[in-house]
């Protein structure tokens, strides 16, 4: 079991080991992974929906009824399908990986897929709670939000990202 | 056996004032040098001494061989020539005189002593040719020291006084007028042929590539850790922010 995510804790410019809570990932930084990420899903999700059908339509001169609608269903599971592996796999999502964050159990594990997959359902199935839950980074010790208190888990900065500042 | 003249070649092959007066600038030769000039094949001291005369005109500004000089070099050629042809007499009348008395009795004392007398004379030849021939060597020697001296004197002229000043006057010149025609004649020519190669061997290398490569990935990297620095200070202000805001 690692000691934290990405095996070396985050360090201050001075050197000195960081405070605990400033090992988490606050408001901003979370935010714009998930800007980063819903751009990438929205892009994703349009082309996976369109692009088969019309691709038939003029490679065949037919529409393609069925197509359309496995289009649309792969378009429409895209999402969950992306969050949950990024979470499973490696614990990061492209938006994260950019941001240099990391979702982790609170112990430093990774997520089980099943954990990955309800996190991620949660998140696109009550997009506004989870939205609004994520304010209770703000307050919690550990930058937790809703979901994060729901599912166990923590967003950290990674191992691999610059020096945190320090208040 | 050797000769002091050989027949029908004079030791400078003709009249000096001739061959000096083709070259000189004063009056034109006689018909008769002329005419000897224009038979005659070029030889070594007859150019030399064409070369001396030219020399001496030139120091002295186009003007004329002086006549005391002609005379004084044209005296020993033509004591030479006179020398050869007296000799050439001689060894004909010798030779006859030989024929008439070999058949008279007792002739043989006289036909031996003409044979030495011949014989002293061919040594005697013989060693001015080899004296003529040092003289010659050595006063080559000398002509080759002179011209090096010459020649080294007039490089250490020109690279201090000459070669500077001609750089000083030409540089404004050519920046000026020169430089500024060749590169917009060369421009085009480079646009055109230069460059697409240079290009096409810079994409081609793989060290480029990689350099291109490692520099891109360096920027992107730098990009993202700026991203990530500012993202966290930007985390903690607003943290700070709120906390201020509800006196957490």
């Amino acid at each position: 079991m690692p000691p934290a995510a990405g095996g070396r804790p985050s360090r201050s410019r001075s050197g000195a080991p960081a405070d605990r809570h400033h090992q988490y990932a606050g408001l901003v930084s979370r935010w714009c992974a998930l800007a980063v990420d819903l751009a990438i899903v929205a892009s994703a999700a349009g082309a996976t929906a369109s692009l088969p059908p019309l691709v038939w339509q003029e490679v065949t001169g037919t529409d393609a009824q069925w197509l359309a609608a496995a289009s649309t269903l792969v378009a429409a599971a895209l999402p969950w399908t992306y969050f949950t592996a990024c979470w499973w796999l490696g614990g990061r999502t492209v938006g994260a990986l950019l941001l240099g964050l990391m979702v982790t159990r609170p112990d430093g594990g990774r997520l089980g897929i099943v954990r990955a997959g309800a996190r991620a359902a949660a998140g696109l199935f009550l997009a506004p709670v989870w939205l609004a839950g994520m304010l209770n980074v703000l307050f919690d010790a550990e930058r937790r939000a809703w979901h994060d208190l729901v599912f166990n888990t923590v967003v950290r900065y990674h191992a691999g990202a610059p020096e945190r500042s320090r208040r | 056996m050797t000769s002091i003249a050989e027949p029908g070649r004079p030791l400078f092959g003709g009249s000096l004032t001739a061959a000096a007066s083709v070259a000189a600038p004063g009056p034109p030769p006689p018909a008769a040098a002329r005419q000897v000039v224009a038979t005659r094949p070029v030889e070594g001291g007859r150019v030399l001494l064409g070369l001396a005369v030219l020399a001496g005109e030139r120091l002295r500004a186009g003007a004329a061989t002086p006549r005391a000089v002609a005379t004084a070099v044209g005296l020993p050629v033509q004591a030479a020539d006179e020398a050869a042809a007296l000799t050439r007499r001689a060894g004909a009348v010798a030779a006859r005189t030989r024929t008439r008395v070999a058949g008279l009795p007792g002739s043989r004392l006289l036909t031996d002593r003409v044979d030495r007398g011949r014989q002293r004379l061919a040594r005697a030849g013989a060693r001015a040719t080899t004296r003529g021939r040092a003289s010659l060597a050595l006063g080559r020697a000398d002509a080759v020291l002179f011209v090096r001296r010459a020649v080294d004197d007039g490089l250490r002229w020109a690279e201090g006084r000459a070669v500077p000043r001609l750089v000083d006057a030409l540089v404004p010149h050519l920046v000026a007028e020169v430089v500024p025609r060749l590169i917009e004649g060369a421009i085009p020519q480079i646009r055109e042929r230069v460059l697409p190669v240079v290009i096409e061997d810079l994409t081609a290398d793989e060290n480029v590539r990689e350099l291109m490569v490692i520099q891109g990935r360096g920027v992107i990297g730098d990009t993202a850790e700026q991203l990530r620095s500012s993202t966290a200070q930007a985390d903690d202000r607003v943290e700070s922010a709120i906390r201020r805001l509800f006196g957490g």
